[in-house]
């Protein structure tokens, strides 16, 4: 019996997991046969993921950059290609792993042998305050970012007990529409993400309303709206 | 039966945070024989040697060579097949392809390569088209019948230490050979022959290529050549990494034997394939292969499907199939994301010291100075991360040529480009 992937549309043979042209998961899913909607088909499977960064492209336009030639690079990438800096933090102690189990052939596994991982000593990139710039309401106001892996920005609320760690309260934060825990900051290296904490007014970056829940790459310059209120993301 | 080689893929993050943007994770992709899964004893060679003899070589060049060319000679078998062809300014080939049956054909093809004397220009063309010739008497005559290349392990070994006449058809050469399944072993002696020609003709051919910094170690790298053409235990290797819809496949380094660059060929469903050729029974091979992964709800999916095809002549089986999935986990839960696995890093490491050598040649070529510089100040941190602290002195020594007089030296410039592709780790410990 043929089924049809509930992503993009494309016939699959039964049984299968996972689709032979999207790659997402079939088993165990409703699996639809010659109903998939024609507009489900093709490309168009990006549909089931309303933020894809297609856009972004893949290669010369990453985005993130790299803190100390200002390359352009991806998440996730180790090293900067122009420069060679590492963009990842150092794991200098992180213990060997096993390759994990789900991504092993079927075959039997090649014997290993693991050099230790050392760490880099990559030019590495200088640690630098992040600050958040309120620019609207006026006036212009500098909040500066503590050294953190991650913080909640956000509006205090002592009646909810809620002490968010970058409060723009203070600022007229609850007339403008600014959650207790707006979004959540946070950084490997000089690289910052955002995650909307499921605000009521959503997070909304350069004109881009960003998703809850899925982290964000910010760059020096980013204009945040939150609610009626707007910061800039500045860097040094 | 598709028992015969291993594969084996380990992603630098099994999981990955779900984001707004596209993300690159790496995938490694480990090949090797299986134990005791390859049998028999080791393929037949078919193996010619284009040698410089010209007036430059006169002197210890030469002395050497002879020697190294007569030690090739006793470390072949009596199924394998051998031709030398001399070079100068034409190519004269010194005994055509033929077997070593006992020590009477042994001594008397020694005494030829004895009367090899330097004199001459340098027309290395001429010698890798009579390479080729005498290589193809061979061509098809192997356990799987006419036709098929495998069955005999093919080689063409250029030595020179000229700049060359005519290097457009030397490229050419080195295309024909690819098409014939012939890689080229193009070493170069000395600091006066073109490396990136002859680097060209090693990756345009399948091969490699290499710098002889002492006339002395000729004879190491003929003696290592042979040795790694009787490790070869699976032939005609290509690997099609297949991406899912809305995957990219950025880039595919070659890790081991050698870091390089492939350049895959691409199909309409988006399949990459590159071309592996002759396995080796010992390291088999690495790749490194970037992806480039889009934003993703929460869930595992499937970001690829990997095929390596091969023969395996001594069984006579052709196009033996092995097949996996690559599959990766988006998590909203920071708590599940790992850190990226140590061994990929290593290499990921290793190679962006590669790339980062090899771009800095090139900006260097470009006439671009202080890029070049930005690029081995790069290299030379992770050089010596690595430990390869020999590399890191050179690196370190060209870095100060540019400085004093902006540009490197010819020395320089052949070990940065050859070595870089050799890491410590990597020749001490994956191979």
């Amino acid at each position: 019996m043929t089924i049809y992937c509930p992503n993009c549309g494309a016939s699959l043979p039964d049984g299968v997991a996972f689709c032979d042209s999207c790659g997402n998961p079939v088993r165990g899913q409703q699996q639809q046969t010659l109903v998939a909607q024609s507009s489900s088909y093709g490309p168009s499977h990006e549909a089931g993921t309303p933020y894809a960064a297609s856009a972004q492209g893949a290669t010369g336009s990453g985005a993130v950059s790299c803190p100390v030639c200002g390359a352009a690079a991806l998440p996730g990438e180790a090293f900067c290609d122009n420069c060679g800096a590492a963009l990842l933090p150092t794991y200098s102690n992180a213990p060997i792993q096993a390759p994990p189990s789900t991504l092993a052939s079927q075959s039997a596994p090649v014997p290993q042998q693991t050099p230790p991982w050392t760490g880099s000593y990559a030019p590495a990139a200088p640690q630098q305050t992040a600050s958040l710039v309120i620019t609207n309401p006026a006036p212009p106001a500098t909040l500066s970012v503590p050294d953190r892996p991650e913080l909640i920005v956000g509006r205090s609320d002592p009646q909810s007990n809620s002490y968010p760690d970058v409060d723009l309260g203070p600022y007229g934060g609850l007339d403008m529409g600014v959650s207790r825990r707006h979004f959540r900051l946070s950084h490997t290296g000089n690289q910052f993400y955002i995650e909307d904490l499921n605000s009521i007014n959503g997070t909304i970056i350069n004109g881009q309303r960003i998703p809850p829940h899925n982290l964000h790459p910010i760059r020096p310059g980013d204009r945040i709206a939150l609610g009626k209120m707007e910061v800039t993301f500045e860097i040094g | 039966m598709a028992g015969e080689l291993n594969v084996q893929t380990t992603l630098s993050r099994s999981t990955v945070p779900v984001m707004t943007v596209e993300q690159l994770v790496y995938c490694l992709l480990e090949m090797r024989p299986a134990e005791g899964g390859v049998a028999g004893p080791a393929l037949p060679l078919n193996l010619c040697l284009a040698l410089d003899r010209s007036g430059s070589m006169k002197g210890a060049k030469i002395d050497n060579l002879r020697d190294a060319t007569m030690l090739v000679l006793d470390m072949l078998q009596p199924q394998d097949y051998i031709s030398v062809v001399f070079f100068s300014s034409r190519a004269e080939v010194a005994f055509p392809l033929q077997q070593i049956r006992d020590e009477a054909r042994r001594a008397e093809l020694k005494s030829l390569v004895s009367r090899l004397h330097a004199d001459g220009g340098t027309n290395m063309a001429a010698a890798m088209e009579a390479g080729l010739i005498e290589l193809r008497k061979q061509m098809g005559a192997g356990s799987l019948g006419a036709g098929n290349p495998t069955g005999y392990v093919h080689r063409l070994v250029l030595l020179t230490d000229g700049i060359t006449e005519k290097e457009k058809r030397c490229l050419e050469q080195a295309d024909q050979a690819a098409q014939i399944n012939v890689p080229i072993t193009a070493l170069g002696i000395g600091a006066d022959w073109n490396d990136k020609l002859m680097q060209a003709i090693g990756v345009r051919s399948g091969g490699d290529s290499d710098y002889i910094a002492s006339a002395e170690s000729i004879r190491t790298h003929f003696a290592r050549t042979v040795q790694q053409m009787q490790a070869v235990a699976l032939q005609r290797g290509i690997m099609a990494v297949r991406p899912a819809l809305g995957i990219e496949v950025r880039s595919i380094y070659r890790v081991v034997p050698l870091i390089s660059r492939l350049e895959p060929a691409r199909a309409v469903d988006r399949s990459c394939s590159v071309t592996l050729g002759d396995v080796d029974r010992d390291t088999g091979q690495t790749l490194l292969v970037e992806v480039v992964v889009p934003s993703r709800p929460p869930g595992s999916y499937r970001i690829a499907q990997v095929t390596v095809e091969y023969d395996v002549p001594q069984s006579g089986l052709t196009a033996q199939q092995t097949s996996m999935d690559v599959l990766l986990e988006y998590s909203q839960d920071p708590a599940a994301i790992p850190a990226p696995d140590p061994r990929v890093m290593n290499i990921v490491e290793k190679v962006s010291a590669f790339k980062l050598q090899t771009r800095a040649l090139e900006d260097l070529e470009a006439g671009n100075v202080r890029a070049a510089t930005q690029k081995l100040q790069g290299a030379l941190t992770h050089l010596l991360n690595q430990g390869d602290n020999e590399l890191a002195r050179i690196v370190q020594n060209e870095l100060s040529n540019l400085e004093k007089g902006r540009t490197i030296s010819p020395e320089g410039r052949k070990t940065i480009r050859f070595e870089s592709g050799k890491t410590v780790r990597l020749k001490k410990s994956e191979t």
